[in-house]
């Protein structure tokens, strides 16, 4: 490798003093009172962005744990996006691949940025091309379609219910659907791992409401229960009425 | 006479002014800047609202990740998405910082270029390549800072060469020449003068924050200091009127509080007008 000009490395050095101060030096030509100025405004800046957008998870680990993590991520995450609404994403793969648990961390802290994370996913991502809809078409024979964005995850632990006074939640298994509701609005539904199999097939917009239970229910070994043919259907209706599934395709 | 990509007074556009500006017109406010890099790839409600504006303001871009003087390769796919995006909505031009903000990854604010004349060519190439990207000048901005790693010349000096060397344009950003006077002890007016007038596409004005006597921090944060305003009023009188936008980014007031100080661009504006600028010393 060919050797850096120099201005370059006094760039990588303000640049690395600036992350970890603690373990690199400012430069020798920059006193600290105006070195300062520089790591509070970039620390204080990235300290924004995530509790911004992960506000409980912020409450939770509380100070000065949080800006603890928040140090770790500034200092050791190689951040590849030039946007700053995906900050938030670079922070879940810091969470998920280079971040280390210490005692007191709750063990949901992955699972609670994750859902934190899929509130502002959901509210930003453009929609896709659009689909001529019949609002009102008949959700068995024809083509569901569902809003634009929406997204179904199992979580180990009732994210969705965790908060400063419920902390300490037991582990529970929580399909939960967050999408974009027809008022554009961020909408919420807590379901089932059987239901979120009925997200999985109507996104392939291939068959009709009828078809896509009946694949479900082959799927699930209950052929033929009217009883489970009668709840899915229950639950398009439901969908629709939430905006979970807009009507079908015109 | 000078041509400019917008003309009047104009305000930076910000996620939190959505809602409060609904009702504000380009009577008012003569034209926006938003950062691409808080809306490219935003859909939905904010996608939507934003759309609203473009189709009834004039806009520019005011970038943040660009980070022409970093140790990191430009990222190519990056600017080519600015491009797309300025396309998508009609967006007149593309100023960027005269900074870098990334080394081994992004850090989301700005740190300052050693001004060197290595630093001078290596900066020139990248905004070269930026404008084959673009395929229109970019605008450069000069920058506050807290301190001058590296320094090797003046920055008024810097910051020409860069401009001559590359061939862009500049964003003159008069707040900044006066926090910068302060915290490095120059003149500003002899700063202002030697700027060449036909490189100038559009100022900067905002608010700044005292942390001391001898050292301002470029919040903006507050309203615009009267030093600052009597410098945009020197910059006219040496430049002519040039197109200005007011940047307010925390701390945001009430909409006619913010009129009231896009109306004070416009009455230096107009004390100015018939002046045409060019009354610096030219570049050869």
């Amino acid at each position: 490798m060919s050797e850096q000009p120099e201005f370059i490395k006094i760039q990588q050095r303000f640049a690395d003093h600036i992350k970890n101060p603690d373990v690199f030096e400012r430069p020798k030509d920059v006193d600290d009172r105006h070195m300062a100025i520089y790591r509070d405004l970039f620390f204080k800046n990235v300290m924004g962005f995530l509790s911004g957008a992960f506000p409980v998870l912020a409450e939770i680990v509380g100070e000065p744990r949080w800006a603890q993590i928040g140090r770790e991520f500034f200092s050791q995450h190689h951040n590849k996006t030039p946007y700053f609404l995906e900050i938030s994403r670079e922070f879940l793969h810091y969470l998920e691949h280079e971040y280390s648990a210490q005692q007191g961390d709750p063990d949901y802290v992955y699972e609670l940025a994750h859902y934190e994370w899929l509130e502002l996913y959901v509210d930003v991502e453009p929609e896709g091309p659009a689909t001529l809809l019949d609002a009102d078409g008949d959700l068995l024979t024809d083509i569901p379609l569902l809003s634009p964005v929406v997204e179904g995850y199992i979580y180990q632990y009732p994210v969705h219910k965790i908060s400063l006074e419920n902390a300490s939640p037991k582990s529970q298994s929580s399909a939960l659907i967050v999408y974009r509701k027809r008022d554009d609005s961020v909408g919420f539904a807590e379901t089932n791992t059987f239901t979120l199999q009925l997200l999985v097939l109507l996104k392939e917009q291939r068959l009709s409401g009828h078809q896509v239970i009946i694949n479900l229910l082959q799927q699930s070994g209950l052929a033929g229960n009217e009883a489970a043919y009668q709840g899915g259907l229950q639950t398009l209706k439901q969908w629709w009425e939430l905006g979970i599934v807009l009507g079908v395709k015109a | 006479m000078p041509s400019y990509p917008v003309s009047g007074a104009g305000l930076g556009l910000r996620r939190a002014l959505l809602g409060p500006l609904s009702s504000v017109g380009p009577e008012q406010i003569s034209f926006m800047e938003v950062a691409p890099e808080n809306w490219i790839g935003v859909g939905g409600r904010l996608g939507k609202e934003f759309r609203r504006y473009t189709e009834q303001f004039d806009f520019l871009c005011h970038g943040l990740s660009l980070s022409i003087g970093s140790p990191d390769p430009l990222d190519i796919k990056f600017i080519q998405q600015v491009r797309d995006f300025m396309r998508e909505h009609g967006i007149k031009a593309y100023s960027e910082h005269l900074s870098y903000c990334s080394s081994e990854g992004h850090m989301y604010d700005l740190m300052p270029i050693p001004f060197t004349e290595e630093a001078v060519r290596y900066v020139a190439q990248r905004i070269k390549t930026v404008q084959d990207i673009i395929e229109q000048p970019l605008i450069i901005e000069n920058v506050s800072a807290y301190a001058q790693p590296g320094k090797e010349m003046d920055e008024i000096d810097f910051l020409k060469a860069v401009i001559e060397e590359s061939d862009c344009r500049l964003l003159l950003d008069v707040n900044n020449v006066f926090v910068n006077s302060t915290n490095h002890g120059f003149d500003a007016k002899d700063y202002l003068r030697k700027i060449p007038t036909d490189r100038i596409s559009y100022l900067h004005i905002a608010g700044h924050y005292e942390e001391a006597s001898d050292l301002l921090v470029d919040t903006h944060g507050a309203s615009v200091k009267q030093n600052v305003w009597d410098l945009l009023d020197f910059t006219y009188q040496q430049h002519g009127v040039v197109p200005t936008l007011l940047e307010r980014d925390f701390n945001i007031p009430s909409v006619p509080e913010l009129l009231s100080e896009i109306d004070v661009i416009k009455r230096l504006q107009n004390n100015n007008s018939g002046r045409t600028g060019g009354r610096d010393v030219r570049t050869a």
